[in-house]
């Protein structure tokens, strides 16, 4: 999911796809992914400077993760979280079920992937540590 | 109040030293400035205003106002921001007009050395950095200067990703852009590097004056870039000088240079994307945000960095100004109002916030003034920024031996800076003899990418504004 819907002028999402998914007509362009072609394999999560992507994957008969970009503290695998909306509000509890830390990802930007109900999967775009 | 656990930056530990501040020891980190070790110790209040004997903090941190102002060692009007501390320095409040001190004093200033480089660049950030590694390149001798203790400009602060074109360098954190080019210019051969060193005034017959808190340096180059960034706009507001209100710049400076927390909540004025970058980063270094008020009825930044902060919970309260900030000697509270169509502020809808700190992210204006005293010919373009000078597209003033780049030249990004910079560094040495058919390719390259990039609908203010000051090159048009 690329949130992204302004014309600046940037491209790393579209440069770094390794399955050639996301078109952008040019620089200045607004990115789109071709579902087709997409892996999930979230390289365009760690690669984006703006954070605007998010991945989605139903694929698993275990249901729902999302995948979001994340700056900050870091939770622990299996660690209960909670799950925020666009606005920051809490929407449901979530359970973390991998990470990617600043050295492990790909850009350097750590990645948490959590899994989401179903219905919330269009919803879920933040984590907060209930500590 | 120092930042211990950050999820990009690290703060390493160095040697404790010790100074005093109205004869109480203080402790510091070897390497910090004297305003950074203070607001550490819990001291935001660094001088009087002149005449009114208002408390006033740190403002900038970046040199460029006279918020910070102290005595030190005995040496009135010293900017604490960007003078590192030292063992056993003497600080002091600087209260009313100081006496400036007689020459018997630790101002040396009867010491006069003379410096003649083929290229004198003024500023080491981004547009500096690359305008003396391109002049050098092609094998002009450089000297660059700057006033800060640090180089990279404000890149060293900048702890997000930037956005731009994935073949340059999109998608790096601009503080790891700023450390690879200083590192490049630090190990150049033909680049002499100045830091803490300020360019005083640009005279006749190509001299510069500069001094290095030591001594004065009178530089005699060929060619002058000046590449001396921005200024952040201060508004208006009752009490908007009161210890606790900073530039958003500056406590970007203090939290992500120094690792020093501002205070404990904060107010950002302004959602541009400077306000909301610097918000983000507030976050990030565990410091809590109350709202972003923004006068305007949109959101000015990108969308992108926009809701990154919301989705952490911060609001951002369009149609809104700051209308004061209020406390007995430093912000305790801030309050804004909601204004109506034409500016007008609407009674009644008063909201206060508890907050310690006020950060103002309203804007930037290019920092002119060398250009000004160096008899640069300049004009006023809101689209730019301020007062920019005229100049050509090979980033040559109306004063020949002088270029402008970057920041400077009007508010844009360390990409555009960087390709400006590599512009001016490219013709100086072509015009002193250096270079060839290469330093030709660079100019044109660079002139391709900064139109591509101010292409998008986002930059058409700023290409009418360029268009204005950029006036046809004396030589063949590129
Ligand atoms: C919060 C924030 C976020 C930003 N995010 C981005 C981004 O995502 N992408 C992007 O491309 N850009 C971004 N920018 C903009 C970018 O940082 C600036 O455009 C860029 O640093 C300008 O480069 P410059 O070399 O012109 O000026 P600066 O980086 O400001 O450097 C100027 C230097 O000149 C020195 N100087 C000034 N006067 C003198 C003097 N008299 N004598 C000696 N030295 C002097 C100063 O000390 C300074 O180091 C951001 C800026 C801010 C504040
Ligand atoms: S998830 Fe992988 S394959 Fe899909 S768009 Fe992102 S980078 Fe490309
Ligand atoms: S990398 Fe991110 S910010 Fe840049 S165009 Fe792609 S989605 Fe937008």
């Amino acid at each position: 999911m690329i949130e992204c819907p302004q014309e600046i002028p940037c491209d790393p999402c579209q440069a770094n796809c390794p399955a050639g998914a996301i078109d952008l007509e040019d620089i200045n362009g607004t990115p789109t992914v071709d579902f087709e072609k997409c892996t999930g394999c979230s390289v365009c999560v760690e690669s984006c400077p703006g954070l605007a992507i998010f991945t989605v994957d139903c694929s698993s008969e275990k249901g729902c993760t999302v995948t979001i970009p994340y700056e900050f503290d870091l939770p622990e695998v299996g660690e209960e979280v909670i799950g925020l909306n666009r606005k920051g509000e809490e929407i449901s509890r979530v359970t973390v079920t991998s990470l990617k830390t600043k050295g492990d990802s790909a850009f350097d930007t750590p990645t948490v992937t959590v899994q989401v109900q179903e219905e919330h999967v269009n919803e879920l775009r933040n984590i907060r540590r209930s500590k | 109040m120092r930042i211990n656990d950050h999820p990009i930056l690290s703060f390493p530990e160095t040697e404790t030293i010790t100074f005093s501040y109205q004869g109480r020891e203080i402790n510091a980190k070897r390497g910090e400035t004297i305003a950074a070790a203070l607001h550490n110790a819990g001291i935001t209040e660094l001088r009087n205003s002149g005449d009114r004997e208002r408390g006033r903090g740190l403002f900038c941190a970046i040199g460029k106002c006279s918020s910070c102002l102290m005595k030190v060692d005995g040496v009135p009007n010293v900017r604490t921001c960007i003078t590192m501390v030292q063992e056993g320095m003497e600080v002091e409040k600087q209260t009313g007009f100081p006496e400036i001190p007689s020459k018997s004093t630790k101002l040396k200033s009867e010491i006069i050395e003379k410096k003649s480089p083929e290229v004198l660049v003024i500023g080491g950030g981004p547009a500096g950095l690359r305008a003396s590694l391109t002049a050098a390149s092609a094998g002009a001798s450089v000297l660059v200067i700057d006033e800060n203790p640090l180089l990279g400009g404000q890149m060293i602060k900048q702890t997000h990703k930037f956005f731009g074109s994935s073949d340059q360098e999109a998608g790096e954190r601009g503080k790891d852009i700023g450390d690879r080019l200083s590192r490049e210019v630090s190990d150049h051969p033909e680049i002499e590097v100045m830091t803490s060193t300020s360019a005083v005034g640009i005279f006749e017959e190509k001299v510069g004056i500069y001094k290095n808190r030591e001594k004065f340096l009178k530089v005699d180059p060929e060619k002058t870039i000046v590449a001396t960034g921005a200024t952040e706009d201060m508004i208006k507001f009752p009490n908007n000088d009161m210890p606790g209100v900073y530039g958003a710049g500056g406590v970007q400076t203090l939290m992500n240079v120094y690792g020093v927390k501002p205070g404990d909540r904060v107010l950002m004025v302004g959602a541009g994307n400077v306000g909301l970058i610097i918000t983000y980063q507030l976050l990030q270094a565990n410091v809590e945000v109350a709202a972003i008020a923004e006068i305007a009825s949109e959101i000015g930044g990108y969308f992108v960095h926009a809701a990154k902060i919301r989705r952490h919970g911060i609001p951002i309260i369009t149609d809104h100004r700051v209308s004061r900030v209020e406390g007995t000697e430093k912000v305790e509270r801030a309050v804004i109002e909601e204004v109506g169509d034409s500016g007008e502020v609407i009674q009644g809808t008063e909201k206060k916030f508890d907050v310690d700190v006020v950060a103002l992210a309203a804007g930037l204006s290019p920092s002119y003034k060398l250009l000004n005293h160096g008899g640069c010919e300049l004009e006023f373009q809101p689209a730019l920024g301020g007062h920019v000078p005229k100049r050509d597209k090979r980033m040559r003033t109306t004063r020949e031996e002088i270029y402008v780049a970057g920041d400077a030249s009007g508010i844009e990004e360390a990409t555009s800076a960087m390709l400006e910079g590599a512009i001016a560094g490219a013709d100086a040495a072509l015009s002193i003899g250096k270079g060839g058919p290469g330093e030709e390719d660079i100019i044109r390259d660079a002139r391709e990418k900064l139109e591509k990039l101010r292409a998008g609908s986002y930059y058409d203010n700023l290409r009418s504004g360029l268009q204005e000051v950029e006036k046809p090159s004396r030589t063949k048009e590129q």
